[in-house]
């Protein structure tokens, strides 16, 4: 383990903001995997 | 001569959660694929290890077909779209077995998802499989449960801690980044600072609770076990950006909540210092003063805050969750004694002896300590402590041989979590590596109510400064 792990992991989840705020098809998803009992 | 340790051994010892995720994106991996691995490992280790309950197999490779189907139509949920989780076997999960670690409800399949679970898949995680749990998150040792004792990945002869045995297990070996958790005493973070993983315990009343089998539910919250600080932080969102029923969700997440090292610099520390965190065996104490140095190369000074109330806390713990836990379970106590596991049902058994004015005066006392220890402590924003005061103890195992003065396995594992727990402060369960100790070693780092983006803040640089410090 070295000390970029943090601040690698770090960045990381900074760009996952990007994936999540610029995808345009977002909204009106049912859950993932959600069963419908 | 122990087993092989499994710790790491699965998909996610040797790769984290993002990496997995910008992998998926990237087009070289899939959720199908990382699925598989993780079913497999699920399969593997975690018959090895007792970890898991149920393995749902086409559940989650239905679940990660849609997520690569959404991924490749421009959808993307966020950094566990199409990554394999864990949870808890007493959160509700529709169409999939939740038992409660309890013959009462071996043949249980809920209706609907709790809410914790709802906002889980919003984000696109792939749930596995349920893990296991001590008998109605009744016990913080994990070793008792209708499917059998959760084994800790690092040496299979001793308890994972619990009540979150299983998710703590499923986590350290790897299988999963990221597995859920419940926490009344310290049911997440005993077992992640055993099991060598992060553990969250968010502000009492941060997460609903709907869908979740209570224990004490004036203390249970629900909170992530993950790999390091970056996946919490990651589950943490999940969990809290909220979810609503049209299947929209909120889009509130932004740069600001990720966890941020500097941002932790100005922050004020402090060391909790009363007559309780004294009692930890030697290799923790030592492990507590290799954290509070990292700090202090960050911080300024970490000064000893006195919060002299962690000394009274943990008899009021102990009425309010008997209290409150045979409230629960009375009728079914009278109705099939026989489905209890004996030692849970001789606790329930005592906790019955709690009479209505010490439920009530407990009560009353909790809202006094409560305002006393944050007027104690307002010159610290984040406090520092011990996790637990021994090692994982073995399977079974319910005396102590004195380590750190405790002779009760139960009390010592809970005496250190349970106060924030009466408080009903978030705190944070991490790991502390180095000086070559065969078991895992841990910190709890404590913030104020409502401010878990200063608590993954301030745990992300201590991860960092204890990373650096190994280099």
């Amino acid at each position: 383990m070295s000390s970029r792990n943090t601040a690698d992991k770090l960045n990381a989840l900074r760009d996952a903001v990007h994936w999540v705020t610029n995808t345009p098809g977002r909204r009106n998803k049912r859950p993932t995997g959600q069963v419908r009992a | 001569m122990p087993d092989q340790s499994l710790a790491t051994a699965g998909p996610f010892g040797s790769h984290s959660l993002l990496e997995v995720a910008k992998r998926i994106r990237h087009g070289e991996t899939s959720a199908a694929e990382i699925t598989e691995h993780a079913l497999a490992a699920a399969h593997e280790y975690g018959q090895e290890l007792n970890c898991f309950v149920t393995i749902d197999d086409e559940g989650a490779a239905r679940a990660a077909r849609l997520a690569d189907r959404e991924h490749q139509a421009g959808l993307d949920r966020g950094p566990l779209h199409g990554i394999p989780v864990g949870v808890k076997d007493v959160i509700a999960t529709s169409g999939l077995a939740t038992t409660m670690g309890s013959a009462h409800f071996a043949h249980h399949v809920p209706v609907a998802d709790a809410v914790v679970v709802t906002a889980l898949r919003s984000s696109g995680a792939v749930i596995i499989g349920k893990t296991q749990t001590h008998e109605f998150a009744y016990g913080p040792t994990s070793d008792r449960a209708a499917t059998g004792a959760a084994r800790n990945p690092h040496d299979r002869s001793l308890m994972t801690g619990g009540s979150s045995g299983g998710s703590g297990a499923a986590v350290a070996a790897g299988i999963v980044p990221v597995a859920l958790g419940t926490d009344t005493g310290g049911s997440v973070r005993v077992p992640a600072a055993l099991c060598g993983v992060v553990g969250m315990r968010p502000t009492q009343g941060a997460l609903s609770s709907d869908g979740v089998f209570p224990l004490s539910p004036s203390m249970d919250v629900v909170g992530p076990l993950a790999a390091n600080v970056a996946d919490t932080a990651a589950a943490w969102w999940a969990l809290s950006a909220g979810v609503d029923y049209r299947g929209t969700r909120n889009l509130g997440w932004s740069q600001g909540l990720v966890p941020d090292p500097a941002r932790a610099k100005p922050l004020r520390f402090g060391q909790v210092g009363c007559a309780l965190v004294q009692q930890i065996s030697p290799d923790l104490h030592e492990a507590l003063e290799t954290a509070v140095q990292t700090l202090r190369r960050f911080s300024a000074h970490v000064p000893a805050v006195a919060v002299p109330e962690l000394d009274s806390c943990a008899d009021i713990y102990k009425t309010i969750q008997s209290a409150e836990a045979f409230a629960i379970h009375t009728e079914r106590m009278e109705r099939a004694p026989e489905l209890f596991d004996p030692e849970v049902l001789e606790r329930l058994q005592a906790a019955s002896s709690v009479r209505g004015w010490e439920y009530v005066r407990a009560l009353e006392t909790r809202n006094q300590l409560r305002s006393a220890v944050l007027h104690g402590t307002s010159s610290a924003d984040i406090l520092i402590a011990p996790t637990v005061p021994v090692n994982a103890p073995a399977l079974g195992q319910r005396e102590l041989a004195g380590e750190g003065g405790w002779t009760s396995t139960r009390d010592a594992l809970l005496s250190m979590t349970s106060p924030w727990s009466v408080l009903g402060f978030p705190a944070v369960s991490l790991p502390v590596p180095g000086n070559g100790s065969r078991l895992p070693r841990s910190v709890q780092l404590i913030a104020k109510p409502g401010q878990e983006r200063q608590l993954l803040d301030a745990a992300a640089m201590l991860e960092e400064g204890l990373s650096a410090g190994r280099t």
